[in-house]
Formats: structure tokens, C-alpha cells, sequence
């Protein structure tokens, strides 16, 4: 029998739901600051009316319930559904008060786009956008690459309530290698703040040794250190990493990049002295080897195009865009129009991998994770042992991640379930593109991107795009980042609620 | 001390312990980066387009030029006088060919210069690739240092931008870079349009041969709507008193 959700799950979930909005409404109040102080006072009040009416939901959120201190991992599920809807929808506000976008629908799209660190953009003229909006655009990125329940952990919003478990998982997370969910959620925001404030460093001598100004080197630098470590993708100027010419940059960004990718929890133990961990650790492998099996068609491709067969575009460009695509960043060193109308379909499909299989678990990247591809190598490779083996013979399967660990048929599964939910959404949203008249390999390339919330795109997303393929690609948005355990039991529950009346009206 | 010579061991041990995927991987590095590319590795010891250097020597020559007659700039081509992308080659003028250029058999200023727009450039106009385009837009962002003392331009014009590579006196014609409530000088460029530019790893970009500008820059004040400032405060004032009642709840229902 199917779990329904009561209407007790749903006046908890919306309570819960309403203190992370209280807290989505504080965060708020950091662009107006910047509004403010940048002397850009319309800007400023967009942030004022959105964080007033974000407050003022929470605030009566909130009295649906007014003592809720234990979730349940249904409750959970319920929670995190909602959150990522509802906080998309607030954060939305401001973008669209900006006058930005052609109208509300673009906006909910950006919003999505940033809170699942997709990073692919609606907007119509970014290079005019305030910096109030921009700090918002990225704090959009930050929230949304830490996890937006994480936060709320982080910050002890549910200290008190238990379930914190359920609610972590129900993000898309699942390593915890500290004692209790809140260490390890701290300590992953410990990580982030120290990578952003070397890169932040690193890019502001990049910038000002490019010509910049230091105000706005220190801007953009911070814009993208943090995009690039969040593997988010939004930049200031239009014309993303194109636009500052820079191969100290590109390296640096390149660096931290795949740094966002790699599992958090390896660098707690790197920092205890273990450094072995990164050579026995069966995810770090899986990424070294599909890389190389990417960076390797991507050569060959390049190598045999007609316009973009030079040694320093491959090594420069290809290199860097590759990166972006691995570990999900969606960063590019290319015109999408580039991507779309000059380079070769062997280029295009070389990036399509790249994205499909995203960075490691535990990291801030979406798309199937290295870790379930693994593991269904794993036990394709056991089903054959298996198969040679005598009838009487016990294969065992063992593999280092984190620990020495034995593949049980449960979590081989379970990957080949998260696995194929992917490669299924990859297909659908290609196929509504195919529909739609845009050509196979960009209709796949752009659902790959969404789905996997890299973010490069082959030029279909932009403003004035059919609106049924946005709707398809912030759904696909949402799902990439949910790892679809939270959207298919929200989409289950609401089957049941229909099925449930409509039995009651037959009878 | 140790922590290194520890951590430089469990380097070694694990490179050792991955024989087979190392091999593989320089395996894979060969092909990549020397067998691959060999069609590239031909293209850069005979290069087909403008080296950078020849590029910088023509621009010399046009500053020599310039000084005895300055290009003057087409003021049709405004924002105020915008005309629809027009295509079409102009009656006179030669096509761009890079090996004539590089032969001396080619001037620059027998070009034809196609007149288009940024939007149907940063589409990626195929049949304008490497040749000799004018446009105009607004300067936006930042000026740029590139090598040999050029700067990056970004020109923006109806939501489409693309680079363009000029030289330090052309970007000097800028007073103003398009930022938020400020419109930056109104550029009109003829230059080199390339979809995969050699010389710049592959960047779709124009290097500029005539750069003039046709409007300065001005300041463009975005309007304070202050109803906005009242219905800030209501809302905050509204989730206050929610809070206060919610808070007053609990406390009477504990």
C-alpha cells in the first residue's frame, strides 16, 4: 500500500516550510545592503518589498502550526518539495521587480535556474543588471549549491526537531562523515568559505592585471569564485568567462571548478593526513577515467574540425569548457551560438557527456554522480563473476568510498534506479525539444544541461524560447537537483489524493 | 617535514598502485595531445589567417594614415539612425582574403565592408567569417588589456554582445563603458569578422580596422519608484506583528 500524506504531514511541512522562508526573507536584506551602498536605490527597494512579502508568508506559514518538533522522513520529503517550489517562486521577485525579464514566467525560470546552480540565464540585458541584482543572482547559487534545507540545518533552524536525517537525504545528500548531519553541513560551508576567499583573492589579481578597476575586480571575482566553486554558472557580463580574456583566470577557475565537484568529505580527511583516501576512493577513479575518456573525444573532435582543429583552442578552450561540463559548473569559454551553429556534432556530444555524469556525491554538482556509475560497473562486472563462477560460490563485491564497503543488491539499485530516472529525463526533454523543431543533438545537449544543472547551453535557452520547453526544463531543473526521490513521491502523493476523491465519488 | 615526506610516499604508492589505469592515462595523454592534433600542428606551421603581428603592422600603418586624414565616422549607422541589418555587398571593394593581405597584394581599404548587426554576428554568420563587417554598439563592462598593448572591447547592441580587439588610441575614443544608469559610448566598428579566431584560441570576435564614436556616453538615472518604499515596511510591519502573535501563541499554548 502506497504512504499518503495527511493532512497533519502537510500543516507540518508547511510550518517547517515557513521558518526557511523567514530565513529566505533575511537573506533578503543582503542585496539591499549592497543596493544601498552602491548608491542603486530602486534596485534596493525591489529587495525590500520581496523580503517583506517573503517574511510576511513565512510569518503566517508558521501559524498553520504552532508547535511542530518532530519530522518524519514522509514529512521531510513533503518539506524539501515544497521549499525548493516555494523559495524558487519568492526568490523570483526581486528578479522579476527588476525589469530584467520579459515578464514573471522568465524570472521563476532564472530563479530556478540559480537555486539548483543550473546557471542558465533568461535575462534580456545582464550587462546594464545593478549589483544588487547580481549579489541576489549569486546568493541564489550559494544558497542553492549548499542545499537551502542544509542551510536551515546549518543555521539550527530544526535543531530542535528530529528528522534531520530524512532531511538532508531528501536534498539530494548523503554523505556524513562527522558525527551528526549539522557538523558536516557546517563543515561544508567551512569548505566553501575557505575556497571562495582564495579564489575571490586569486581572481582579483587576475582581473587587476587585466585592466579592471579594483572594485570591480574584487566583484567579479568573488561573482565567479563563488559560481565556479558552487558549480553554479551565472557571471555578470553576457558574454560569460568569453569576456575577461584571461588564461590565469580560466586556470583558476578550472581549479576551483573541480574542487566544487569533488565530495566534501574528502577534504576533512585529506586535512586529517590521509591523503590516500583520494587514490583508493572508487568515485575519484570513476571521475579520473570517465574525464579521460571525455578529454580524449573531445581531442579527436576537435582535432578533425574544420574551424577549431588548433592545438591552443583544444588545449585552451576545450580544456576548460570540458571542466565546466564535468564537474557541472556550466561555465563557458564559447558563444552558445558557437557551440550550436560552428563546431562539430563530435564536439557537442563530447560536452554532452561531460555534462550527463556531473561531479561527485557529497559536492555541490548535480547529474547522475560518479559514484552510481561505479557501482553499476561494479556490478555489471559481479553479474559476470557471477555467471562463471560455480553454482555454490559466493561472489563478493567490495569498493573504498570513504570506507571499505560491500555492494549489496540494494544500493546496486538503487544507483541503477537514480540512473536511469536520469537518462530517461535526459531523453524526454530531447525528445519535447526534437518536437518542438529545434535539431536532435541540441534538443539532447540542452536537456542533458538542465537536467544535469550544468547550465552550458546550445543556444535554445534564451529569452523568448517556446514556453511549454521552459516549463519541461525548469521541471527537469528542479528534478536534476532533487535527484527525483522528492519530486516523484510529491507527484505520487498527489496521484493518490486524486485517485483517493475520485473512489469517494464513485461511491 | 614528515606530513610531506608521508604524503609524497602515499603519492608514489598510489601512482604505483594504479600501474594500469597510469598507463592508460599516458596512454591516452599521448593520443590526445600528439596524435590527434596533427592537423593542427600543420595549421600553426602554416598559418591562413592575419598572424597578430601583421595585424599590429597594419594597424601602424593606418595610425600613419589617420594622421594625414582622419576616418571619419558614419553617423548614420547612430542609434538615433538605425537601419534594419542590411547585408548586402556594397557595389564596389574587394573580399577579404587573408593570403593576399599577407602578400602585400591586398590594402585594407579596398575591403568591402559588409554592413550587419551584432545579433546576426554573435549567431554566428558563416558566410561573414573572415571578412571585413561593419556594426555599431554601445561599450559595455570594462576595457580589457590583450597582448601587445590591444584592449578588449565588449559592444552590446539589443541584448547581443561580442568582443572586439582594438587599439589602445581606438578604445581611447571611449568616455563612457554601459554599466546600470549609465549608457556607454555609441561605437561604429569595421573590422575583421571571425567565428573561430586563430589567433585567440578560437574566440568569436572582430578585430577592429576603423572604430568611431558616434554618440559619448551619458548618464541614464533609473527611476526611484518610492511606492515600493511603503510597501516594503507594510509587509514588514505585517510579518512583525505575525511573528509577535505566533510567538504569543506558543507561549500561552506551552
Amino acid at each position: 500500500m502506497w504512504p499518503r500524506f495527511t493532512r497533519d504531514d502537510l500543516a507540518i511541512a508547511i510550518h517547517f516550510l515557513g521558518v526557511v522562508l523567514l530565513l529566505t526573507g533575511g537573506s533578503m536584506i543582503i542585496p539591499c545592503v549592497v543596493g544601498v551602498i552602491a548608491g542603486e536605490i530602486d534596485p534596493a527597494l525591489d529587495y525590500l518589498v520581496s523580503a517583506g512579502v517573503t517574511l510576511t508568508l513565512g510569518a503566517l506559514c508558521r501559524l498553520v502550526r504552532i508547535h511542530a518538533t518532530t519530522l518524519s522522513a514522509r514529512q521531510s520529503i513533503l518539506l524539501t518539495g515544497l521549499t525548493w517550489l516555494v523559495v524558487c517562486i519568492v526568490g523570483a521577485v526581486p528578479l522579476y521587480l527588476s525589469g530584467g525579464f520579459t515578464d514573471a514566467f522568465d524570472a521563476f525560470f532564472d530563479s530556478i535556474s540559480g537555486f539548483t546552480t543550473t546557471g542558465t540565464s533568461m535575462i534580456n540585458d545582464v550587462n546594464h543588471l545593478p549589483y544588487a541584482h547580481n549579489v541576489w543572482r549569486l546568493l541564489t547559487h550559494v544558497i542553492g549549491g549548499q542545499g537551502i534545507i542544509a542551510i536551515a540545518l546549518t543555521a539550527g533552524i530544526f535543531a530542535r526537531s528530529s528528522g534531520a536525517g530524512s532531511l538532508y537525504k531528501a536534498e539530494g545528500k548523503s554523505d556524513t562523515i562527522l558525527p551528526n548531519i549539522v557538523a558536516t553541513v557546517r563543515f561544508s560551508a567551512v569548505i566553501t568559505v575557505a575556497f571562495v576567499a582564495v579564489g575571490t583573492l586569486l581572481c582579483s589579481i587576475s582581473c587587476l592585471a587585466n585592466g579592471m578597476n579594483l572594485i570591480r575586480s574584487v566583484f567579479h571575482a568573488f561573482c565567479l569564485s563563488a559560481a565556479a566553486f558552487g558549480t553554479g554558472g551565472f557571471t555578470p557580463m553576457s558574454t560569460n568567462i568569453v569576456y575577461y580574456h584571461s588564461i590565469s583566470l580560466e586556470i583558476i577557475l578550472m581549479i576551483l571548478m573541480s574542487a566544487g565537484a569533488l565530495n566534501f568529505s574528502l577534504y576533512l580527511i585529506l586535512w586529517r593526513g590521509s591523503s590516500r583516501e583520494i587514490f583508493k576512493n572508487i568515485e575519484m577513479k570513476t571521475l579520473l577515467v570517465y574525464s579521460m575518456l571525455v578529454i580524449a573525444i573531445m581531442g579527436a573532435s576537435f582535432a578533425r574540425d574544420s574551424l577549431f582543429s588548433d592545438l591552443s583552442m583544444l588545449v585552451r578552450r576545450g580544456l576548460f569548457t570540458t571542466i565546466a561540463g564535468l564537474s557541472n559548473a556550466g561555465f563557458s569559454t564559447f558563444y552558445s551560438s558557437q557551440i550550436n551553429s560552428a563546431m562539430s556534432a563530435g564536439i557537442m556530444f563530447a560536452l554532452l557527456l561531460s555534462m550527463s555524469l556531473g561531479g561527485a556525491t557529497g559536492s555541490t554538482s548535480g547529474g547522475i554522480k560518479a559514484l552510481r556509475l561505479s557501482l553499476i560497473v561494479k556490478n555489471i562486472v559481479s553479474d559476470i563473476k557471477r555467471a562463471l563462477s560455480p553454482d555454490t560460490s559466493v561472489v563478493q563485491v567490495r569498493y573504498h568510498h570513504l570506507t571499505d564497503l560491500t555492494l549489496d543488491s540494494t544500493t546496486a539499485m538503487r544507483a541503477m534506479v537514480v540512473f536511469l530516472l536520469f537518462v530517461i529525463t535526459y531523453l524526454l526533454g530531447g525528445m519535447v525539444g526534437v518536437a518542438l523543431g529545434y535539431s536532435p543533438l541540441a534538443a539532447l545537449f540542452e536537456s542533458v544541461s538542465v537536467t544535469s544543472n550544468a547550465g552550458i547551453s546550445a543556444g535554445i535557452c534564451s529569452p523568448g524560447m517556446p514556453r511549454v520547453l521552459q516549463g519541461v526544463y525548469m521541471l527537469q531543473m528542479w528534478a536534476g537537483r532533487l535527484e527525483f526521490l522528492t519530486l516523484l513521491a510529491l507527484l505520487s502523493a498527489t496521484f493518490m489524493i486524486f485517485s483517493r476523491r475520485k473512489r469517494a465519488k464513485e461511491r | 617535514m614528515k606530513i610531506r615526506t608521508r604524503f609524497i610516499t602515499q603519492l608514489l604508492d598510489g601512482v604505483l598502485r594504479w600501474r594500469y589505469l597510469g598507463g592508460l592515462f599516458i596512454c591516452i595523454c599521448c593520443v590526445w595531445a600528439v596524435v590527434l592534433p596533427l592537423p593542427a600542428y600543420a595549421r600553426i606551421i602554416l598559418p591562413d589567417s592575419m598572424t597578430l603581428g601583421q595585424y599590429q603592422a597594419f594597424m601602424k600603418s593606418l595610425g600613419e594614415r589617420n594622421a594625414s586624414g582622419a576616418v571619419q565616422p558614419d553617423t548614420s549607422q547612430s542609434p538615433e539612425h538605425q537601419q534594419e541589418p542590411d547585408n548586402a555587398v556594397a557595389p564596389s571593394g574587394e573580399e577579404y582574403d587573408s593570403a593576399q593581405v599577407q602578400s602585400g597584394e591586398m590594402s585594407f581599404d579596398r575591403l568591402t565592408a559588409h554592413a550587419t548587426t551584432l545579433a546576426d554576428l554573435t549567431a554566428v554568420a558563416k558566410p561573414l567569417d573572415n571578412k571585413m563587417v561593419s556594426f555599431s554598439g554601445e561599450a559595455v563592462g570594462d576595457i580589457i588589456d590583450a597582448h601587445g598593448g590591444m584592449k578588449w572591447v565588449l559592444v552590446e547592441d539589443n541584448g547581443a554582445a561580442l568582443s572586439c580587439l582594438m587599439t589602445d588610441e581606438q578604445a581611447a575614443q571611449i568616455d563612457t563603458l554601459g554599466r546600470y544608469e549609465w549608457r556607454g559610448t555609441w561605437l561604429h566598428i569595421e573590422g575583421i569578422y571571425h567565428i573561430a579566431d586563430a589567433e585567440e584560441s578560437g574566440e568569436l570576435d572582430v578585430r577592429a580596422y576603423k572604430v568611431a564614436a558616434l554618440e559619448a556616453g551619458r548618464h541614464q538615472p533609473d527611476k526611484v519608484h518610492w511606492i515600493k518604499l511603503f510597501i516594503g515596511i507594510f509587509f514588514l510591519v505585517v510579518a512583525a506583528g505575525l511573528t509577535m502573535y505566533y510567538n504569543a501563541l506558543k507561549k500561552r499554548s506551552a
